[in-house]
This record gives C-alpha cells, structure tokens and sequence, in this order.
C-alpha cells in the first residue's frame, strides 16, 4: 500500500470487488395492524444504486452518517443479505446464492461490537476452533496450535484461548474478532466501525494492528466508520455516502484538502477540531437527517444543503468524473464546462 | 439533616473569588456494591468560574462521570460513599440532605446527558415534562408556565414549538430529543449546567449543531457548564479550562490551547499522540501501550507508572499531588518538567 500505484488501483482493468447498482429496498409496515389502517407498504431505500470498485491490497474507506446505508452495504458485500438489484463480482466472478458460501471464506468482516458475537459460555479458544472445524480449513490434531498461532498473531497470548470472553476488555475483544476473521484465510475484510467502541488509546492499538496486517497479509480492506480522523488515517481512498446513495468518491487526500460535495463539506466541517484555534464559527450544516423512508425529492441532501437550486428539488444528480478518481452527485457541477473551478465557486459561497 | 450555614467554614474552604461559581475539594467516590470497594474517583480537586465551560475528559471507567454525579448526589445512595467538599455559594451540597438538595437540583444546578431518551418519560408530552419542572421549583402559574414552555424550545432552537409540545419523545430525532433535554435543564435559569457526554450517541453534523447550541446557551444565559467528554476535539473547541482525568484521579489541569499545546502529564501527551494525525506520513500511530489498572486495588504511587515511557523507580513511591507545571497548569508527574515537548 506504501506503493503510490495502489492508490488508483480502484480503476484498474480488473478490481477485487466491483459492484455495479447494488441496491438494498426493504418493504416496511407490511403488518396486520397498518394494513388494517389502510396503510400501504413503504420502501426504505438503504442502499440504493451504489457502484464500487476496490482493487487488490487497497483500503477504501466508507463514510457517512446514521441511515445513509453504510452498514447495509457491508452486509451486502458479504452476501448476508440478499440484493434487490445489481450486482456484486469479486475477482470477475458474479457472486450469487451459488457461488457465495465458496466466495465468503476469502471475505471476511469485523463488527463494532465482538463481544455480541461471541458466546459467552464459550472459551475464545473454542470459538475459534469452531470456525475451523465448520469449515474444515485445519485437521483436528492441528487446531490448538492454529488457534495458538492466530491469537499470538493478533498481539494476545497463546494461553488466553481459555478463558471466556468477559475476562476480555474491549480492545482485547476486538483482538479476537480479527483473529476469527483472519481464521478463515481472508483476501477481503470489510470492517463495519472496528474501532468506535474503544477508547481512543486502545484505538490506537487496534488501527495499528488492522495495518500491520495489510502489510503482512496483503489484505484488502473496505473500512466503514464515521470517524473522519480514523478514516483519513487508513484509508487512500473515500467513499461517501448519504441516504443510501453514493454523493462523493475521491482519493482520500483531495477529499479532506478540497472536498466537493456540500455534504462532504459540512461532513468534514463539523468533526470538532483539536486545535482550539482552528475553530468554525458557523454551524456546519443547519438540519436534521431527512427520514430514509421519505428521502427528500431531486436531490437527497436539497433541504440541508446552503446552495440549492430549483433544480436540485426535482432531480437526482448523475455522478460525474470531475476530476482524476473525484466522483460528485451534485448539480453544482453540472456546468463545469463553463466555470473553470466549481470547487473554489463553492467555497467562496460557504 | 445539618444545614449548610451550620456548618463553620472559612474562607479558604467554600468558593473563594466572586469569579468561583463551583468549587470540588478532595471528592472522592467508593463503590461498594462489589465483593471488594471501587474506589472510582479520588482527590478530585478543581473550581468553575462563572460563565466558564469546564471540560473534563478521560477514558472509560476513569472517573469522569462519577465525578459529575457525585456533585449533585445523582449517585445511588446504597453501596456508594461520597467524601469531600462541593461548595456551591457558601453551601456544601455534599452536606445537604435529600430534600435542599432537591430545590438546588433541577434548578439552579441542571444536568444533561447522553442518551436523553433514558432521561424523557416516553408517555408523557414534552409540554408535560416541561411544565412538571417549573412547577417543581417556581410558583409560575399554569398560564405562566405554558408561555415559558414555548420560550425554552424556541430558546433551544425547536421550530413550531406550539406543536411539538404537544408531541411525544418518540416523535423527536436524536438530536431534537437532545434539545428537549437541554429545554427541561435550562427552564429555571441554572447558574451551572452540568454536560455528561452529550453528544456522543448523536451523529457529526448534528453534534456539531448541539455544541455550538450549547456555547450560544453560555454566551446569552451567562451560566457555567461542567462538559464531561471522552473527545479531545470536543473539549478543545468548547472548552476555557480542561482537566484530564486518569484511574480516578485528575492527573492535568490547564488551560485548553496550554494542555494541548504543551501537555506536561505523560498520560495527556499519550492521549494526544493516540489520535490520528496529518501531519505525518507514517502508517502508523503512538498508541499508549497496556491497559489502566484495576480501581480495587490501585497501584501506589503513580498509577500511570506501568504505562508510561518515562517512568523512573520514584514514581511507582511518591505520594501523588498536582504539581505547578506552568502558570496554571498543574501536573500529577514527578517529571514535568523533563518531558519532551510535543512534535518536538
């Protein structure tokens, strides 16, 4: 990753993971009791259209606010839930109902919160174990030592495989959660807010870890958070989201340097900054997060956003390549070949 | 039940200056619900100017919001022992009984926290629990209070008060139920408001709005605000004076831009090296190794000692206390002043 050409390897001819309109609907109030009401169903759109390519080696990093759908689409990449439309292809092959169980073994995901997944009656030893044993990836009189092997790999010692998750502390049991993943031999780890539970100096620790894997492993990584400062840190390339849409796509360098998405730009505004004299004045962004089931017509972000126009209201924006890897969905920029630098208009506006 | 004035006091001991609003002495807090005691906060020391926003900022489990609820006896009678001083005017309200402590509560010292949705009784309109706090501590009548309802929401930046007094906790966003707390805290006018966390459960667009709703609060209300914080960034841009807490104890107290300029406590400079920075190309951050030690049975002498690079034999004996660092600033670290300036 320290290899300046990875940073575009999200554009190259033949990405790890690629998805084309992947889309997300769940119906809504589908009961008795609002059909009885006279009710109709409702769509939430949680992810909705969302195309990606991610090359080999890379971490791309996901970011956005509660309901924009960030979650969804890790679970999506997984396989854990099941499109209502596009596709998903990792390595070029199309993964479907038939080829995903094969496919899994090589994608992997860490949640925020391990313990929850974790029995807590079970040893963490055996919790791995039973990862290698369902999947027969390691014959049996050769387990304890790959556990062994996994937890020293993760910076835990051999002997704590006896003991139950409670004795763990958060950092610990994050620990463990990467060691389950790294079980099964993975290629493609989407971690879903892997550090948001933890105190920011065992945050540290963890963030660490995540990249000495990379290095050592060659791993891939689709990192979900909405910690601005954890996602610059690891990621060389960014994709943000808001209402289950994809709003802006760019390296992670000019996303933070010149961001060109209104919302990208409240987004970044509104992370409290730690020196004291870098303070905004303003607030951010005016406004409450639209609900999801109703999005706002045209454009989702319209009602919070300081430079609509009548014609954000009515239509959606197409992303445009604007810049070298900068994807927008905005309407600004809808006539660049006219202004030379829509991004400094902006700016000048806000 | 011994009152307040009661009680001798010299001038040393209760709020000093006409600047001091609040004043901490020596608190400390013992839970002892366990097989063994907890001892969650101890020697806790510091002082609230008026108009002042006071930030205290730690990790989980260091005694931060123990500390806060310590101070206006909102911790569980049974199992916890409180120890010290609070003086709030020449009152010591760890001294009052339930009852006095109850007419300072609410009104002249409020509080907010961060999961309101814990805090707002899910059955009851926001009109009602808004009017159930005037009517606790004024002698406004109904009329009266209806009006100075549509005031605090309109105060705390609530759009269409009239209907959404009439609505439910439910109704409401994160951030709007945030507000509504904010309301019920501000509805007698405190001289001191007692922040824990909150804007952590809120998301970054809407936390950015509560916090500088908060700073407008101050600026017009002129009240003080005690903002316990687990997030530097937090406390650095809302904050004048900041202490940082660590295993129970205060281990640095200063003014803000002086902490995180130049932080003079190995536990600060390791906090501030843990965040991820841009200012650098390495893949890597500075963790602080470790983990904080246990509150049953804490280390003596320095509790930091086992996590700390710069540790000499003498820390893990001394007898901690704060030390003048620099003007104002003061530091539980025997070596203060050897250690290395930041990006140094």
């Amino acid at each position: 990753m320290t290899d300046p050409a990875a940073v575009t390897a999200g554009r190259d001819a033949s990405p790890l993971v690629e998805t084309r309109d992947l889309t997300k609907h769940y119906a809504i109030g589908g009961g008795l009791a609002r059909r009885l009401r006279g009710k109709e169903k409702e769509t939430l759109r949680a992810v909705d259209g969302v195309s990606l390519r991610i090359g080999r080696g890379e971490t791309v990093g996901l970011v956005g606010e509660s309901g924009c759908g960030k979650s969804t689409l890790g679970r999506l990449l997984l396989h854990l839930e099941q499109p209502s439309g596009g596709e998903m292809r990792y390595e070029g092959e199309l993964v479907d109902k038939t080829t995903a169980d094969r496919l899994r073994r090589k994608i992997q995901i860490i949640f925020q919160d391990p313990f929850s997944s974790l029995n807590p009656r079970k040893t963490v030893g055996k919790a791995i174990e039973e990862v290698l044993s369902v999947h027969n990836l390691c014959p049996k009189e050769s387990r304890k030592a790959r556990v062994a092997e996994l937890l020293d790999r993760v910076g835990l010692s051999p002997e704590m495989a006896n003991r139950r998750p409670r004795q763990f502390s958060g950092g610990q049991r994050q620990r463990i959660g990467i060691a389950r993943a790294l079980a099964m031999g993975p290629e493609f780890i989407v971690a879903d807010e892997p550090v948001s539970a933890l105190d920011v100096s065992v945050q540290a620790q963890v963030l660490n870890l995540l990249t000495e894997l990379q290095e050592e492993l060659g791993l891939t990584y689709l990192l979900i958070s909405h910690n601005l400062g954890v996602i610059r840190h690891l990621t060389r390339r960014i994709v943000v989201m808001y209402l289950g849409k994809v709003v802006e796509e760019s390296p992670t360098g000019d996303l933070f340097d010149d961001p060109l998405h209104p919302y990208t730009q409240a987004l970044i505004r509104a992370v409290p900054d730690i020196d004291p004299d870098r303070a905004v004045g303003a607030v951010a962004v005016e406004g409450d997060l639209p609900n999801p089931i109703h999005p706002p017509s045209g454009c989702h972000f319209h009602t919070r956003c300081p430079f609509a126009m009548d014609v954000c209201r009515s239509e959606y924006p197409e992303p445009r390549h604007v810049a070298p890897g900068r994807l927008v969905a905005c309407h600004l920029y809808d006539t660049q070949a006219e202004a030379s630098d829509p991004a400094a208009a902006i700016r000048v506006g806000s | 039940m011994s009152q307040a004035n009661e009680r001798p006091i010299t001038i040393q001991e209760h709020v000093s200056s006409a600047e001091e609003i609040l004043r901490v002495n020596d608190l400390g807090v013992q839970f002892n619900t366990g097989p063994r005691p907890v001892r969650a906060v101890e020697g806790v020391s510091f002082s609230v100017r008026r108009g002042e926003i006071f930030g205290i900022v730690g990790e989980s489990g260091c005694g931060k919001s123990a500390t806060l609820r310590a101070l206006i006896g909102l911790l569980p009678e049974r199992g916890v022992q409180t120890t010290g001083q609070v003086w709030f005017g020449n009152r010591n309200l760890l001294d009052l009984g339930e009852r006095p402590m109850r007419q300072v509560r609410g009104a002249e010292i409020s509080m907010v926290f961060q999961d309101p949705m814990t805090y707002l009784n899910p059955v009851l309109r926001i009109r009602e629990q808004i009017e159930e706090t005037l009517k606790q501590h004024t002698s406004l009548g109904r009329a009266k209070r209806r009006a100075r309802a549509v005031e605090l929401m309109q105060l705390v930046g609530i759009a269409v008060p009239e209907r959404r007094l009439r609505e439910y906790p439910h109704q409401f966003s994160g951030g709007m139920r945030q507000r509504v707390l904010l309301a019920i805290a501000l509805a007698c006018s405190p001289t001191v408001l007692l922040a824990d966390e909150p804007t952590t459960a809120l998301d970054v667009t809407i936390q950015d709005q509560i916090l500088k709703l908060l700073k407008r609060l101050r600026d017009e209300l002129g009240m003080s605000i005690v903002l316990v914080s687990h997030d530097l960034g937090v406390i650095a841009q809302m904050c004048e004076r900041v202490a940082v807490m660590y295993a129970g104890q205060i281990v640095e107290t200063a003014p803000v831009r002086q902490l995180i300029r130049n932080p003079r406590h190995p536990y600060t400079i390791g906090l501030l090296n843990s965040l991820p920075r841009t200012d650098t190309n390495s893949r890597y951050l500075d963790p602080i190794p470790g983990a904080p030690p246990s509150l049953i049975d804490p280390p003596t002498g320095c509790r930091f000692a086992d996590r700390c690079p710069f540790v000499l034999e003498e820390c893990r004996t001394w007898q901690t206390s704060l030390l003048e660092a620099e003007n104002q600033q003061f530091s539980r670290c025997l070596r203060h002043e050897s250690l290395p300036r930041r990006h140094d």
